[in-house]
């Protein structure tokens, strides 16, 4: 009797769990699980060089119910005007930040710290020490390898030709390994540098290369970055009659295009920053929801487009983000 | 081993009534489910299909308009017209810019790929190899046909401002006169792929399903992840998608279940294909498979709470009646049998009160009968002390009239009358113990005189015992066997001591004398109920007295015996104490042990 009676209390119990357990599924059903906010910070977020990697960010976004916020910035003078960005993100109520850092060196303590505060993603250049932090960079020594072939094939063997490099921002890691790679890939090939410009001086690039032209001439401007590529872009179109295989460099942006497109421009390497930007999102919503095995470091490809194979119909995707 | 454990009939009814509710209720809401589930699914396809339906006609007036557009250039601005003496540019300037929203451009080109005319003016490029585009060979290839293209950024023109377009072109083969000779040219329309897009992205706001678009080959002219196929993160299924006739599939895609829609634009050849993968459907009705589970507990909850109580009011009765029966197993030979309930327990327990009262009847009749039994057996025994008696006094009685002793035979027979009067004692079994002593006397009186006092007697009775109940004769046959096996034969005086006294709640009374003793081999035998041991007769009257002590007092009772050879002889008689009255006479004359 008394076995009888603990059957029923316990199945009726069992029935009223049910029922409270299913009310509340009832209730939760269709409550949109809340997004996280996470704060992109990358170097003069206007540049048209950031549609494609903002595209990727967008749908990477959509996908992991993210509230993304792509700061609006300018160009970074210093790593603190960055770190002043930074602050402010996290005091608006940024969940993760994905940044691209000003300086790779001595930031050590402060991606420290601020990675125990906020979970980070680097993004295209990653610290030194390498593979610290998360971070979703293409390989930029291959890039400069790369650089260095393609120069090398477009010239021919012993050409004995000279190239000025601009070698952009050389506290980032990502333009000192391309600058590492495209000296090493040069060597042997009869290419010679004739002259180096470095360091971010957006106003007056042009200027530079000019005199850099005047006193050690190069035969091809080799740029490593976007910024760079578009100012030897300025350089040939202001100064010079030249109209073909005068630059090869780093680029995406509409305007690298169109002198790729025009032939000034020999080849480009074009980084997938749809999937740089898709990356980021995802390490950024796996460091949120602290997934257990989550990627720490993300490799991306890139592409040696030159006018021919420009609008082959892959690359148009590639290079040409369709404008909702 | 142990007894089988049964569930009780309550248990048992609430159980099945449960388990047949739980079932039942269990097929209905999976049956109503599976319905619901089935007309969601229904809706959301015919939902679909509608939003499908509209999206085509939609495209469908789109492209018409574009279509028109290339006509209208055809046929009001080239048909008919020397190129080389008329400007088209006109004409085509305020198509374009009355349809400018939807295009990019209008361009007329000749069979050689020379730029005739477009508009808005603009300067080719000068690389740009149009007879290699794909537009421009499909155009000569169906001349009779106008060709939609796959979208692709447009290469054809310079524009400073670094802008670039994604254009469907639609080219179509012309007639063109240039100085008076018809020649074949191309006519390209390149309309704006952001109104396809528009077009395309308003049905595809849901983030679950999606609709995209391919052409006959499966190509993907619209797909609203288009950069994600690229780049390797998703994967459609447009290969098989382009065999799909119009109307509902169900495709495994990647491991995953899809209900899939699919809609053919007119004359282009296009597909349009909504996806909607199964386990979306469900989501969306989870809320419903919940309620359905809500309900289910509760009403499985609400039928055991009733079933509980239906089956406690069903076995309230039959329990009622159980505890009846275990009361009459308790011993309780006149329990309350309870009579209520159903009309069939009612019956039951109507049954069995009779059949208990026909038992108890039953019960009494064997008591009465046993007790019948009991006393016939008595009065058996009884007799077999009548004739000993009666033969040893009347041959006394004998003797002193053949030696003239007549005052003692008068006495005698005196003594002898006093004693029958107690041994009738008008049929009563049970009397005093005062009579049984005084009936003890007559008979030792009787026989002091036959044996001419050659023994002595001492009665020493307490009198607290005397007016308590004895089977009557039970000392006289001891006193009987004192002097025949006693003292009859010793060569000094005999001695008998009678001694009654009570001892907490029984009553002991011991016949005692000096005689020559039972050997032990003998004295074992004397209480033993077997007439094939004794040897001298003797022992009769004591088995007599020990079995009617028994038979009326209980095991417990009877009589002892002590000898030691040439010391003598003690047999005790032991008695509950009982004071003897008409009640406790009665009852124990009943064969009542327990007063």
């Amino acid at each position: 009797m008394r076995l009888d009676r603990i059957a029923i209390g316990v199945i009726a119990v069992s029935l009223l769990a049910v029922s409270a357990g299913s009310a509340w599924q009832m209730v939760n059903t269709g409550r949109e699980e809340a997004s996280h906010k996470v704060s992109v910070i990358v170097n003069d977020s206007s540049l048209n060089r950031w549609a494609t990697f903002n595209e990727g960010l967008r749908q990477g976004a959509a996908d992991n119910n993210i509230q993304l916020n792509i700061v609006s910035t300018s160009v970074f003078s210093s790593m603190n005007s960055e770190k002043d960005i930074i602050e402010k993100e996290i005091s608006n109520g940024a969940e993760a930040l994905i940044i691209q850092i000003y300086s790779s060196y001595n930031q050590s303590e402060y991606l420290e710290k601020l990675s125990g505060e906020i979970p980070i993603v680097l993004v295209e250049n990653d610290s030194d020490p390498e593979d610290v932090f998360s971070s979703v960079t293409p390989d930029n020594k291959a890039i400069g390898l790369e650089l260095a072939k393609v120069i090398s094939e477009k010239f021919g063997e012993g050409s004995g030709k000279r190239i000025g490099v601009l070698a952009g921002n050389q506290e980032q890691l990502a333009m000192f390994r391309r600058l590492e790679g495209l000296r090493e890939g040069l060597k042997g090939t009869g290419v010679e540098i004739a002259w180096q410009s470095s360091g971010y001086s957006d106003t007056n690039l042009d200027i530079i290369i000019k005199n850099n032209q005047k006193s050690k001439y190069a035969d091809a401007v080799v740029a490593l970055g976007n910024g760079e590529t578009e100012k030897a872009i300025d350089y040939y179109t202001q100064y010079t009659s030249c109209s073909e295989n005068a630059v090869f460099g780093v680029g995406n942006s509409e305007k690298c295009l169109y002198y790729l497109d025009k032939g000034l421009i020999g080849d480009l390497l074009v980084m997938n920053e749809y999937d740089m930007g898709y990356y980021c999102i995802q390490t950024a919503g796996e460091q949120i929801q602290d997934v257990i095995g989550g990627q720490k470091h993300r490799e991306i490809g890139y592409h040696v487009m030159d006018r021919e194979n420009m609008y082959e119909p892959n690359n148009q995707l590639l290079l040409f983000p369709r404008k909702y | 081993m142990l007894p089988e454990k049964r569930w009780t009939i309550q248990f048992t009814t609430a159980l099945s009534f449960t388990v047949v509710a739980a079932c039942l209720i269990a097929m209905l809401s999976v049956s109503l489910y599976r319905q619901f589930i089935g007309r969601m699914e229904m809706m959301q396809a015919e939902s679909a299909q509608q939003l499908l339906g509209q999206t085509v006609i939609n495209l469908e007036d789109y492209l018409r308009s574009m279509r028109r557009i290339s006509d209208a250039m055809y046929y009001s601005a080239i048909k008919d017209r020397d190129i080389d003496k008329t400007d088209i540019n006109k004409d085509m300037s305020l198509l374009y810019e009355a349809n400018k929203d939807n295009l990019v451009s209008i361009a007329c080109y000749t069979r050689d790929g020379e730029l005739l005319a477009a508009s808005p003016v603009a300067t080719q490029k000068e690389n740009v190899d149009v007879t290699s585009q794909e537009w421009f060979t499909s155009a000569l290839e169906k001349m009779e046909n106008l060709h939609f293209s796959m979208p692709h950024v447009q290469n054809l023109f310079n524009d400073t401002n670094y802008r670039y377009n994604w254009v469907i072109s639609l080219s179509s083969a012309i007639e063109l006169t240039r100085k008076g000779s018809p020649e074949i040219g191309i006519l390209l329309v390149d309309m704006n792929y952001s109104s396809i897009e528009q077009i395309m992205s308003k049905v595809n706001n849901n983030s679950k399903s999606y609709v995209y678009m391919i052409d006959s080959n499966g190509d993907i002219i619209y797909h609203p992840k288009q950069r994600l196929l690229v780049s390797g993160f998703f994967k459609e299924n447009n290969n098989n998608a382009r065999g799909y006739t119009d109307g509902i599939h169900v495709e495994n895609f990647e491991g995953e279940q899809r209900m899939v829609i699919v809609k053919s634009v007119s004359y282009t050849g296009w597909k349009l294909i909504s996806v909607t993968p199964t386990d979306s459907l469900t989501m969306g009705i989870r809320g419903m498979k919940y309620y359905m589970i809500l309900l289910m507990s509760l009403g499985l909850l609400a039928i055991i709470i009733l079933n509980q109580f239906v089956s406690y009011r069903i076995a309230l009765p039959i329990k009622k009646l159980n505890e009846s029966v275990k009361k009459w197993e308790a011993g309780d030979r006149h329990p309350n049998i309870y009579i209520g309930g159903t009309s069939e327990v009612e019956h039951l327990g109507r049954t069995l009160a009779s059949t208990l009262s026909q038992i108890r009847v039953l019960m009494n009749d064997i008591v009465v009968e046993q007790e019948e039994k009991r006393k016939s057996e008595l009065d058996a025994l009884q007799s077999q002390i009548n004739p000993h008696f009666l033969y040893n006094t009347l041959e006394s009685i004998v003797w002193m009239i053949e030696g003239e002793r007549y005052k003692d035979a008068v006495y005698m027979v005196t003594e002898l009358s006093s004693l029958f009067r107690i041994s009738l004692s008008k049929g009563k079994t049970i009397i005093s113990i005062a009579d049984e002593i005084k009936h003890a006397k007559n008979y030792m009186n009787i026989q002091k005189i036959r044996y001419k006092n050659s023994f002595s007697i001492d009665f020493d009775i307490d009198d607290e015992i005397l007016d308590c109940c004895t089977v009557k004769l039970i000392i006289q046959p001891l006193l009987e066997n004192a002097i025949y096996y006693g003292v009859e034969g010793m060569d000094g005086d005999g001695e008998i001591w009678v001694k009654g006294y009570r001892k907490d709640d029984d009553i002991y009374i011991e016949v005692s004398d000096n005689g020559i003793g039972i050997p032990e081999e003998n004295l074992k035998e004397l209480l033993v109920d077997d007439n094939h041991v004794r040897k001298h007769g003797s022992g009769v009257g004591m088995i007599n007295v020990h079995k009617r002590i028994k038979l009326r007092f209980g095991e417990e009772y009877g009589m002892e015996l002590e000898s030691e050879l040439d010391e003598g002889t003690t047999v005790r008689i032991h008695l509950p104490y009982i004071p003897y009255n008409p009640e406790n006479q009665q009852r124990l004359e009943k064969g009542e042990r327990k007063v």
